[in-house]
């Protein structure tokens, strides 16, 4: 063969046996299915792009989408309560609160602590809210320095779990003995380098000695008396900038929470992330437990903000819908909890796969974040489409790209945070002028 | 379908045209084609090559490849006048111009930046696009002219011989960084390609596709991208094995994406030096770097270091010769300090090396260790190696120290089963690549061996099998991010 025609003939051969491969059927080795070849989905794109067909995205009906905030002409009247609360900011004799529950897409305060910061620049306000007592990401979070020691950590999705004992993060901390956290203001982000109120949560029927040291000055010494209702241990001082809690003759039938860090006026976002969670578990917090917080810390606007750990590209959307329901259900109960609360679901954001034809979308994503809409419609909540916000189908593709997000293409990185923080500031915020041009 | 293909023809900065592409096959196809028919055309072939390469370079870089032209058409003729009158001058010229244009498009920002931090200035960096392979382009231009300057070349007979040379696209967008004395003389060979260079150019196609798009590829997006990302948020345990993938998925990168380039030569008729040589394998760091970028380590040693004066000198010349050629070396593979600093590393590595061989251990150039002591020397070249990669990939040296410090002070060895369990998939692929890294040459050679009897069928068959291996692992699921830290 002359030279330069075995070449063609190699190339040649290649195309053909890969054109061959394309008609063969799916081939499965165990569980993995194995990808179609096409080398033509180069040429060829939408040829693989059969998503459409698969992906069922309901259509929202007119009349449940009136209710709703997608219309951009209609007053948003699921947080009309908290428009109210933050028109009368000053006067409400207490900070206004807001609590993040979310998957790990907000874990280590990411775009929690973009909303904080942007309404604290607004509203007032200092300090980071919540914080566990120990925390799986403290080395990660920035938006407070903190560290423990002598604490096993109980949480919602993992066994052995008694929700009876949680905290309204759904978690609890078990001490082995003598036991310590501190936290520690940071100037990561503006207004968490000092606060004025810190409140230190714990239930315990056997009782304990707890020490407390604020900005390393002298230390406080108590005994806490046993009892089987909620308790809080509230420290007051203009500009602490460190606190720190060092417990001693503490049995196990002790239940630490966390401590809240912030001022008495202006707002307070707090950052209840639980990796893994589809917030369905929301559903079972005990009504006792959640009253119990509610009393000592009444919250103005809940978000639930959730879906990661829910769509996976095997699932049907009846799995969505059914899903959908039991989020409702957990909607319902916080509201029972929470009446004086407005409630805002954010749609699960956009999460891409690898396929043939390059990053991609995952299958099922459009069709769980309609059953959002619908459900936050049904159940009278506002809606902040996140998927749309952020750009659609392969915008967490496009974030990656700018260093925005993780190459998992689906967690953001803290500038990322920042960058779809501004998005959910922006919502409330025009909704909050929509209010505000109404009710004068 | 007709605008479809045409956009699928033009230029789209995201988009580089790499060979590990369907377009790229759909195209060699159609090239190889008319490559056959032009067998015994030599100028009309020699043409219709130049003129993919430069689709190919427009397809990468869109409109920039004009700088491809500019750069061949002064060096060519700026080679011509040092020919006839040997003039210093000359050669500066032709520095000033590709030097400049490196400069202008790689560099810019980076020294404004540095001199707008020294005078306490505000600095937004200007948008200058980078155009692809610029970095390998221009030195393989600037070593013709300076060779032909030493007298070690004749300049070539016609524009279309250099044109055909700088632009010719198995090497042209990331190397090697072939010379022209190697190149020249196979321009206006008739076209040869033995069943040698043949099984030899279909055996490195396949290999370089599997280290670059299944091994580096699967490696990074699915563990070491993300531990370098955000080191903070893993244990020391993880940042090492993120470290030891990295160091596998640089040279799987680096020496994958030659090893094509040298495939496709080959099976063009083309020989090109080769490029790697199983670096990790070196027992010192002057071996490493006679392993690692061959083509760009010797293009230094023979156009920085020795015209610094190497080691003609003295001894702390020469040290010092080092030492700035690997800074500059450093630079070469980016406008940034930290390639910088990993540069500095391993030009003191290397002046160290030196002094040590020389006045403690007293081995002369032929010493081989073996045994344990040569155990040891590769492992603890390896790891020197390793390191430096910290710097080379972190872009800020607070990154770097990070990744360090949770390496030494948050290491959590109890991770380390259930982590290798979390990721198996991902550690069989680094223990493969390090295993296929440490394979003798012999079976190298065997396996060629074995390719050149199949012929161009089992060739063939070889190539699509792992074409179908790329597609399955470029199409396969993320794995999902696991923590183990606590």
């Amino acid at each position: 063969m002359n030279d330069s025609a075995r070449t063609f003939v190699l190339v040649g051969l290649v195309v053909v046996i890969l054109l061959a491969l394309h008609l063969l059927p799916t081939l499965h080795i165990g569980d993995t299915e194995l990808r179609k070849v096409n080398i033509l989905s180069d040429v060829l794109p939408e040829y693989i792009r059969e998503r459409d067909a698969i992906d069922h995205i309901p259509t929202i009906s007119g009349s449940v989408a009136s209710a709703d905030s997608i219309c951009e002409d209609v007053v948003d009247d699921g947080l009309t309560q908290f428009y109210y609360q933050l028109d009368h900011i000053k006067e409400l004799g207490r900070p206004l609160r807001i609590a993040y529950f979310g998957d790990s897409f907000i874990e280590g305060d990411i775009l929690s602590c973009d909303l904080r910061e942007q309404l604290q620049d607004i509203y007032g306000g200092s300090g980071v809210g919540w914080v566990d007592c120990g925390s799986q990401v403290s080395t990660f979070r920035q938006t407070v320095r903190h560290s423990f020691q002598g604490i096993d950590e109980y949480d919602v999705v993992k066994r052995p779990f008694n929700k009876q004992v949680e905290s309204i993060a759904q978690r609890y901390f078990i001490a082995q003995g003598d036991a310590g956290f501190s936290y520690k203001g940071v100037t990561a982000r503006q207004h968490l380098n000092a606060w004025s109120s810190s409140t230190f949560f714990f239930r315990t029927s056997d009782g304990f000695t707890v020490s407390t040291s604020i900005n390393n000055d002298s230390i406080q010494e108590e005994y806490v008396s046993p009892s089987e209702r909620l308790q809080t241990i509230k420290k007051y001082r203009q500009g602490t900038r460190s606190i720190s809690y060092s417990l001693t003759d503490v049995t196990p039938n002790t239940y630490l929470y966390g401590v809240a860090l912030e001022s008495e006026s202006g707002v307070v976002v707090d950052n209840f992330s639980m990796r893994g969670s589809s917030g369905v578990s929301l559903k079972d917090m005990p009504k006792n437990v959640l009253r119990e917080f509610a009393a000592v810390r009444p919250y103005d606007l809940i978000i639930v903000h959730f879906g990661l750990n829910v769509v996976n590209e095997k699932s049907h959307a009846a799995n969505y819908k059914a899903y959908t329901n039991q989020m409702g259900k957990a909607i319902e109960h916080l509201r029972e909890a929470f009446p004086e609360a407005s409630i805002l679901v954010v749609s699960m954001p956009d999460r891409d796969q690898r396929t043939a034809a390059g990053i991609r979308t995952m299958l099922g994503i459009e069709s769980l974040v309609a059953y959002q809409q619908i459900m936050a419609a049904e159940h009278h909540t506002a809606f902040f489409n996140l998927f749309e916000a952020m750009g659609g189908r392969e915008s967490m593709k496009r974030l990656v790209d700018q260093g925005l997000a993780n190459k998992d293409y689906t967690h953001l990185t803290i500038a990322g945070g920042r960058r779809l923080g501004a998005l959910i500031v922006n919502y409330l915020s025009s909704g909050y002028d929509r209010y505000k041009s109404t009710h004068q | 379908m007709k605008d479809r293909i045409i956009e699928l023809l033009t230029y789209h900065p995201d988009e580089p045209m790499i060979f590990s592409t369907g377009l790229f096959l759909i195209l060699f196809l159609g090239f190889s084609f008319i490559y056959m028919l032009l067998q015994r055309q030599l100028n009309l072939r020699l043409l219709f090559v130049t003129a993919f390469s430069y689709y190919f370079y427009y397809k990468s870089s869109g409109f920039y490849f004009c700088l491809l032209a500019v750069v061949t058409l002064s060096d060519y003729l700026i080679a011509r006048s040092i020919a006839r009158h040997r003039s210093r001058w000359l050669v500066a010229l032709s520095l000033f111009i590709d030097l400049g244009l490196l400069g202008y498009f790689k560099y810019t920002n980076f020294f404004a930046g540095m001199w707008a931090q020294m005078i306490g200035a505000n600095f937004q960096p200007w948008d200058i696009f980078l155009p692809v392979g610029i970095s390998f382009f221009t030195f393989q231009s600037m070593s013709y002219v300076i060779d032909v300057y030493r007298g070690d070349l004749k300049p070539l007979p016609s524009l279309l011989d250099y044109a055909f040379y700088v632009s010719f696209f198995p090497q042209l967008v990331a190397g090697p960084i072939v010379r022209a004395r190697d190149f020249a003389p196979q321009i206006r060979k008739p076209i040869t390609v033995t069943s040698e260079m043949f099984a030899r150019g279909c055996y490195f196609i396949a290999i370089g596709l599997f280290k670059k798009a299944v091994i580096s590829d699967y490696i990074s997006l699915n563990f070491v991208d993300r531990i370098f990302d955000n080191p903070s948020l893993y244990s020391g345990v993880e940042n090492l094995l993120g470290v030891y993938g990295y160091a596998l998925q640089i040279y799987c990168d680096f020496s994958g994406y030659s090893d094509m380039a040298i495939g496709i030569a080959l099976l063009l008729g083309f020989t090109f030096p080769q490029n790697f040589n199983s670096p990790y394998q070196s027992v010192s760091i002057t071996d490493f770097w006679r392993r690692w970028h061959i083509s760009l380590s010797t293009w230094i040693r023979d156009y920085i270091y020795i015209s610094l004066g190497g080691n003609r000198k003295g001894k702390v010349r020469q040290y010092v010769n080092l030492i700035i050629t690997m800074l500059l070396g450093g630079l070469w593979h980016g406008a940034s300090l930290n390639f910088i600093a990993w540069g500095g590393m391993h030009g003191i590595a290397l002046a160290i090396h030196k002094w040590t061989r020389e006045h403690i251990f007293h081995h002369d150039k032929h010493y081989r260790s073996s045994g344990i002591r040569w155990f040891m020397a590769v492992v603890l070249t390896f790891h020197f190696v390793a390191f430096c990669w910290i710097f080379f990939r972190n872009h800020t040296f607070v990154d770097s120290w990070t990744m360090i410090s949770q390496i030494l002070c948050d290491f959590h060895p109890e991770l380390f089963p259930q982590i290798i369990a979390g990721y198996w998939m991902v550690f069989a692929m680094i223990g493969g690549g390090y295993v296929l890294h440490f394979i003798p040459n012999s079976w190298q050679e065997g396996f060629i061996m074995a390719l050149k009897h199949g012929g161009v069928i089992v060739c063939a068959l070889l190539i699509a099998m792992v074409i179908f291996l790329v597609i399955q692992v470029k199409s396969s699921e993320i794995q999902p991010f696991i923590y183990f830290q606590f």
